[in-house]
């Protein structure tokens, strides 16, 4: 049993994290700068678990850390994929540029 | 069980035939080889209707679950042979036979596949009659006479390159048509009181109980399909443009089908007509007045087919008089008797249409030194509708004017028919057969080959001594009825012959050019189609009145509505279109905003 103060602090940098990457999400003109906001989000998900698990002790939250991870790196190589289309397509790799699907 | 297959092969052999000759296309395309196999089927059917009413098998009654309801069934076919059936259909049989041997001849000139086409149609109606003649019940018999209606449009369109031969066979299908919604109601109207279509459950019914309120309805609304399928007025104006049909056609409808399928109805439904005097008065004076109206069309005209058409509508209206009358016997002898005269008359008629090519008789005139067996076969029938004794229209007209003699009105109407019938046929025989030739083409007639005489010999043997078949008819069909020739017959006979003798005086050989009995002024309102013009004038200001009305309320209503609708979904859709920017960052913001507000419920909230 860790100290809930070390906990707090944790959480208190994976919400920093959170808050940086969907200000970057919001922000960001540039497709891959998107990507990497979404990273640190999904990064400062994987800071709660392991904070987590380091409070309650025992090994399944690390797992789904690990998991996460894994995930993640599928997904942003989907993300880049997308990305290269998109320049592809348009020339650029700047997300208001791409705005067909407009109603 | 062996007779009731015979009775069967009836009507399923010409069935049999129309399959063949229509389906299979190296027959159906060969008019010698669909006509030998629709005379044979024809043949064979008549053969075995005499076979099965000779040998003594009747009645055979035989039924079978066509649709099926719950505990019962709601329409059933069946085979129902018996004394009043068994004479009209060997009449059918013998009638359809002649005019089918009679259209080898007469049809000679026509494209092969237009004569397969024609025989198809002709074994499709021979099944038709014979089927509607069979049935056991009220369903089966709406059926048939519906296939009855659609093989006269069929063949009455037979010329499907003239236009007027078309709206003839839509003229002859609507106006039947009419009618028989009123006998469809009737249908309804039975199911709905007694719970069965078969006539003998429902006479059982009529007769064991009591009768319902409105029992009158059912004979008035089958009178209804009557009266359009035997032309009576004034649902009788198809029938002279039926005429368009090639006139072994017209012999077949004119004889033996189509209009006697509006009196045989009447035949298997009287026992409902005697329950309802008003409307059997109704059905009497519309049957006599039937006869006189068609006569005095039939003294003005020149076509020799349409004198033809409106002599049938006459005896059409003699029997039906007859029937309402409360003599079931003599209006269904008179249909027998008349059947065989009348298709000679029509055969004999189409014999000289074919020799000169032309219906008209002002273009006609002794033809008789031609056609020397074709004059005399048109005079036994001419003299057997006039009712010169003993052919065989004497027997059946006695006993129809017998029957009519206790209502004067009726039988004044029946009398003065009679006197006109033998001055109007005679004028067409006279105006035909003798005096001077009035055209190049009566100038030299030819007579026709054995193809065609040889049904009419036929007919003409049936045209002279079918009389004679009085009594045992009678005693067949269950219905004593005597014959004896009292002082109604003697006047009758005495007024046919005055007919006779009024057509030579205006029309005799010794008299030049075409005279008209009737003073112009009336023989224009005749002429004028009066009753078409009534139709006309209804269709247009009843109809189409109608037809624009609810014309209206579907393009301005109905439509409306939807269109309102359509209209509505578009501009929600338009509104709405507004919240998809394209931007992937606008739906990440929304995705947010839609998160903190579940966020902020969740912790707040509730």
């Amino acid at each position: 049993m860790s100290d809930l103060n070390e906990v707090q602090a944790c959480l208190l940098v994976a919400a920093l994290l959170f808050a940086i990457g969907v200000f970057g999400l919001l922000t960001r003109r540039n497709a891959v700068g998107i990507l990497l906001s979404v990273e640190l989000m999904a990064n400062a998900v994987n800071i709660n678990l392991i904070a987590f698990s380091r409070h309650f002790g025992g090994p399944t939250a690390q797992v789904f850390a690990l998991f996460a991870i894994a995930l993640t790196v599928a997904e942003v190589a989907v993300g880049l994929a997308l990305v290269i289309l998109i320049s592809r397509t348009w020339r650029t790799i700047d997300a208001d540029q791409a705005h067909d699907l407009s109603g | 069980m062996s007779f009731l297959l015979l009775a069967l092969a009836v009507p399923l052999l010409p069935a049999a035939a129309a399959v063949v000759t229509g389906l299979v296309r190296g027959i159906g395309k060969n008019g010698a080889l669909s006509a030998a196999v629709s005379i044979t089927a024809a043949c064979l059917s008549l053969g075995a209707s005499l076979w099965v009413w000779l040998s003594g098998a009747l009645p055979i009654r035989h039924v079978w679950s066509w649709i099926p309801m719950s505990g019962r069934t709601l329409g059933e076919l069946g085979v129902r042979l018996d004394g009043t059936s068994a004479p009209m259909l060997v009449v059918v049989g013998i009638v359809a036979l002649c005019v089918q041997i009679y259209s080898v001849g007469y049809l000679a000139g026509e494209p092969s596949a237009h004569r397969g086409r024609y025989y198809t149609w002709q074994s499709l109606f021979l099944f038709s009659m014979q089927g509607f003649v069979l049935s056991p019940n009220l369903l089966q018999l709406f059926v048939f006479y519906e296939l009855i209606g659609l093989c006269s449009y069929l063949l009455i369109g037979y010329y499907h390159e003239r236009p007027s031969a078309g709206r003839a066979a839509l003229k002859a299908f609507l106006v039947t048509k009419l009618g028989d919604v009123g006998f469809l109601i009737g249908l309804v109207i039975a199911w709905a009181w007694f719970g069965t279509f078969d006539l003998d459950a429902i006479a059982v019914a009529v007769h064991a109980g009591p009768l319902h309120a409105d029992f009158w309805l059912l004979p008035a609304l089958l009178f209804c399909g009557v009266a359009s399928k035997s032309a009576q007025v004034p649902l009788h104006v198809w029938l002279p443009d039926a005429m368009e049909g090639p006139t072994p056609v017209s012999a077949l409808l004119h004889a033996a089908t189509m209009v006697a399928a509006g009196v045989f109805l009447l035949v298997r439904t009287s026992f409902l007509f005697e329950l309802a005097p008003n409307v059997s008065a109704v059905v009497m004076y519309v049957g006599a007045g039937t006869s006189l109206f068609a006569a005095v069309l039939g003294m003005t005209q020149y076509d020799i087919k349409r004198v033809l058409a409106y002599s049938t509508c006459s005896q059409l209206g003699l029997m039906v008089a007859a029937i309402g009358a409360g003599s079931v016997a003599a209006g269904y002898f008179h249909l027998v008797t008349h059947a065989f005269f009348k298709a000679l008359l029509f055969l004999a008629a189409g014999s000289v249409i074919h020799a000169v090519h032309t219906n008209d008789v002002r273009q006609m005139g002794g033809l008789a030194r031609g056609m020397r067996a074709t004059a005399w076969l048109f005079a036994i029938g001419l003299l057997a509708l006039a009712g010169v004794p003993p052919l065989a229209g004497f027997w059946s007209k006695e006993l129809v004017l017998t029957a009519l003699s206790e209502h004067p009105v009726a039988l004044a109407l029946g009398l003065a028919t009679t006197l006109l019938t033998a001055y109007y046929m005679a004028r067409a025989f006279l105006l035909a057969f003798t005096g001077a030739p009035r055209s190049e083409a009566a100038r030299h007639p030819h007579e026709s080959g054995w193809s065609m005489l040889g049904p009419m010999l036929v007919l003409g043997a049936g045209a002279l001594v079918a009389g004679f078949a009085l009594t045992p008819f009678t005693k067949l069909i269950g219905l004593e009825e005597h014959f004896h020739f009292g002082p109604v017959g003697a006047v009758a006979v005495g007024l046919g012959l005055a007919g006779l003798v009024c057509a030579w005086f205006l029309h005799g050989p010794r008299r030049e050019g075409v005279a008209d009995a009737l003073p112009a002024p009336a023989l224009a309102l005749v002429r004028s189609g009066a009753i078409d013009n009534l139709y006309v004038i209804a269709w247009r200001s009843v109809l189409l009145s109608l037809a624009r009305a609810v014309g209206w309320i579907d393009r301005y209503v109905i439509d409306g509505v939807i269109n309102v609708i359509g209209y509505a979904a578009l501009q929600i859709g338009s509104a709405l279109r507004r919240l998809q920017t394209g931007f992937a960052q606008d739906y990440v913001v929304a995705l947010f905003l839609g998160f903190l507000a579940l966020a902020a419920w969740s912790l707040w909230g509730s």
